[in-house]
């Protein structure tokens, strides 16, 4: 499959779509496209977002209220399906990214002790 | 629970969020072509490729549907409308497996009403491990092995009784009641006057007959606290009413409590005084309780 070529693509822990959706509408309203483009991008297309993960996780988070969508003009002038993050989005947001955080140091220090060269 | 709502509109706005998937997946391969035509790609090599990039279509809105609802009360729902066709493809055997199951539970209820009533619960009487039941013992003869008392013999036991603190005697009777509303055939019972005292309960309201009145032959009945709500409706004022107890005119002088029963016999809902005529002090059947001394 063609977008397979790029070097090395990251499969998606779980609960991660959510966090980096949300962190993405932070910027502003976004439609999903501009969403998956934004993720891959800044990610130095390391993460591939798929519509197969995208929209259910847009529509899960929509429920769950975190974000809320209405349709609007793209800078195009197309119309799209634009989400923002509603005040418990940003809630949720904060909770999960120092969660997300917290996780990834300990993967860090687990990994890299800090004594690893003096022992071995 | 704000979440739940939410689901709950869109139930209602299905078809609108249907159009809406789709048109927000055709906007998203729509961007995806126009972006590889602005990398260069000529337009049906980009729309091949951005089709191609974008999965299953059906897929996708598959798994998106999946988030507006709840996954696992419409699984339970999809359960239960497959049983209900089985049962419809196959009615024979269903009928004979609902039957099967009607009968067990059916037999397990009577059963465990039963043991609950005699074994559970306690009876509803004063000392109820006080009290016995008393049959004539015939098992020396070759009529039958026992049998009740006539009352003759209650008489007699009464008055030679050096066991029981006293002894009582009932006789199940059918009853027509009429007179006030429609004649009603109902389960009665005749009672000597010291069968109260001898159980050991209290009328709900009004009183019971005594020994007196018993002996004088009183007109007078006490009732079910069941026949009392359904003929008269619970009201007190069933107290001193004429009622009809086989073309005889009676006054009903007390309600039993709503928890008493009497074990010997049915749902019993109408009490009288036994009266025993001096006649019937050569033969009579009857059933006798008497109550141990204390």
């Amino acid at each position: 499959m063609t977008h397979r070529d790029a070097p090395s693509q990251l499969e998606f822990l779980q609960g991660t779509l959510d966090l980096l959706i949300l962190r993405t509408l932070l910027a502003g309203p976004s439609h999903g496209h501009a969403i998956a483009r934004h993720i891959q991008r800044t990610s130095e297309e390391l993460l591939q977002v798929e519509t197969g993960s995208l929209y259910p996780a847009l529509h899960r988070l929509e429920a769950k209220g975190w974000i809320s969508a209405s349709w609007a003009l793209s800078d195009k002038g197309k119309r799209a399906r634009f989400y923002r993050l509603t005040a418990l989005g940003r809630k949720q947001l904060v909770a999960e990214r120092s969660k997300w955080e917290a996780f990834s140091r300990a993967m860090l220090l687990v990994l890299n002790p800090a004594d690893q060269g003096e022992t071995q | 629970m704000n979440s739940f709502f939410r689901k709950l509109r869109w139930l209602a706005q299905r078809p609108d969020k249907e159009a809406e998937l789709r048109e927000e997946l055709r906007f998203h391969l729509e961007e995806e072509v126009e972006e590889k035509q602005d990398r260069g790609l000529p337009e049906n090599e980009a729309a091949r490729t951005a089709r191609l990039e974008f999965g299953n279509l059906t897929l996708v809105q598959e798994s998106t549907r999946v988030q507006w609802g709840w996954p696992r009360l419409e699984q339970v729902g999809r359960d239960a409308g497959y049983g209900l066709r089985q049962i419809r493809r196959n009615p024979t055997f269903s009928a004979i497996a609902i039957a099967t199951l009607a009968l067990g539970i059916g037999g397990i209820t009577a059963m465990f009403s039963a043991f609950d009533t005699i074994l559970i619960r306690p009876l509803p009487y004063a000392e109820p491990d006080r009290l016995v039941m008393v049959w004539d013992d015939l098992s020396k003869t070759d009529i039958r092995k026992e049998s009740d008392p006539t009352p003759a013999e209650w008489f007699e036991w009464r008055r030679l009784n050096t066991v029981f603190s006293d002894i009582a005697s009932t006789q199940p009777i059918d009853a027509t009641l009429s007179g006030d509303a429609a004649p009603e055939q109902i389960p009665a019972c005749k009672a000597t006057g010291n069968l109260w005292s001898v159980l050991g309960v209290r009328p709900l309201i009004g009183r019971f007959f005594n020994d007196e009145e018993d002996r004088n032959g009183a007109r007078v009945a006490v009732i079910s606290y069941g026949l009392w709500q359904r003929r008269y409706g619970g009201s007190p004022d069933v107290l001193g009413r004429k009622i009809d107890v086989n073309d005889t005119p009676y006054e009903v002088i007390g309600v039993m409590p709503r928890e008493f029963y009497f074990l010997t016999a049915r749902d019993i809902d109408l009490w009288m005084p036994a009266s025993f005529p001096a006649w019937m002090r050569t033969a009579f059947g009857g059933t006798t309780n008497g109550s141990l001394r204390g």
